[in-house]
């Protein structure tokens, strides 16, 4: 019996240590984990990534819709996508610091 | 000695097994962070997989809000989408003028008076039948799409 109490304490202790890091890495890294530190690992990896693929498929979209480069896309044509996709268009702006 | 080197290595395959079994049941269910299934959709779009970008986009969304890099997935999908339905509509508006001609154009006398155009024509009209097929499957995805984000929002 003292046995069984013992292997739950350690394990409520193990597992309250778990939580309390993963919550920590999650506030300093400000990024959405999910419960399981297996998966650190690759949402750090995706999120460095992932920046550079949401750029790359954006101005693929706009090259699509305009057949131009978006560097050289007009104020106007911006404005048109920025009203269809405002949080793509936000978005861009702040990672590409326009 | 040599029959427990063996258990030792047999457990190390069965455990690195069933942490892939666990990890890959994991990844299907949606319990990944969201940041991963956001890369997988974008890296399915890079390879014109809208299919498989779509189902990573609802598998982000199936187990948590949205969050901002979420909402800007969903929207260049949808912007992927957008184009390729837009370039199906050109496509099959393109095939309706060349198989329905106005009466007073040269086409519509041309394709009256020459013999063999059954064939072309039965050519364009598969052709038009395969564009009609997918701009269904585009608003499906389309649809399905959207359900999974506004599921989450409202």
């Amino acid at each position: 019996m003292s046995r069984l109490v013992k292997t739950a304490a350690f394990g409520g202790v193990g597992y309250l240590g778990g939580l309390l890091l993963e919550h920590g890495i999650e506030s300093v890294t400000g990024l959405d984990f999910v419960d399981g530190l297996f998966a650190v690992a690759g949402s750090v990896l995706a999120a460095m990534y992932v920046n550079r693929d949401m750029v790359e498929a954006a101005s693929q979209n706009i090259k699509a819709m305009f057949g131009k480069d978006p560097i050289y896309i007009t104020e106007g044509e911006w404005k048109q996508f920025k009203r269809k996709y405002p949080n793509t268009a936000e978005w861009l702006e702040k990672a590409l610091e326009v | 000695m040599e029959l427990l080197a063996l258990d030792g290595f047999l457990l190390k395959a069965l455990v690195g097994l069933l942490a892939k079994l666990g990890v890959d049941e994991l990844k299907k269910s949606g319990w990944m962070p969201q940041s991963y299934y956001v890369r997988t959709a974008l890296l399915a779009l890079k390879r014109d997989d809208l299919d498989q970008a779509v189902r990573d986009y609802n598998l982000s969304v199936e187990k948590r809000e949205p969050g901002e890099k979420a909402k800007v997935a969903y929207e260049i999908i949808t912007c992927a989408i957008d184009i390729r339905i837009a370039k199906t509509e050109d496509k099959l508006s393109e095939l309706h003028r060349a198989l329905h001609p106005p009466v007073f154009s040269v086409r519509f006398w041309r394709n009256l008076l020459a013999g063999n155009r059954s064939a072309a024509n039965e050519r364009l009209r598969r052709e038009e039948q395969g564009c009609r097929e997918a701009l269904e499957v585009l608003g499906r995805l389309k649809s399905q799409l959207k359900s999974a984000s506004e599921d989450k929002q409202h």
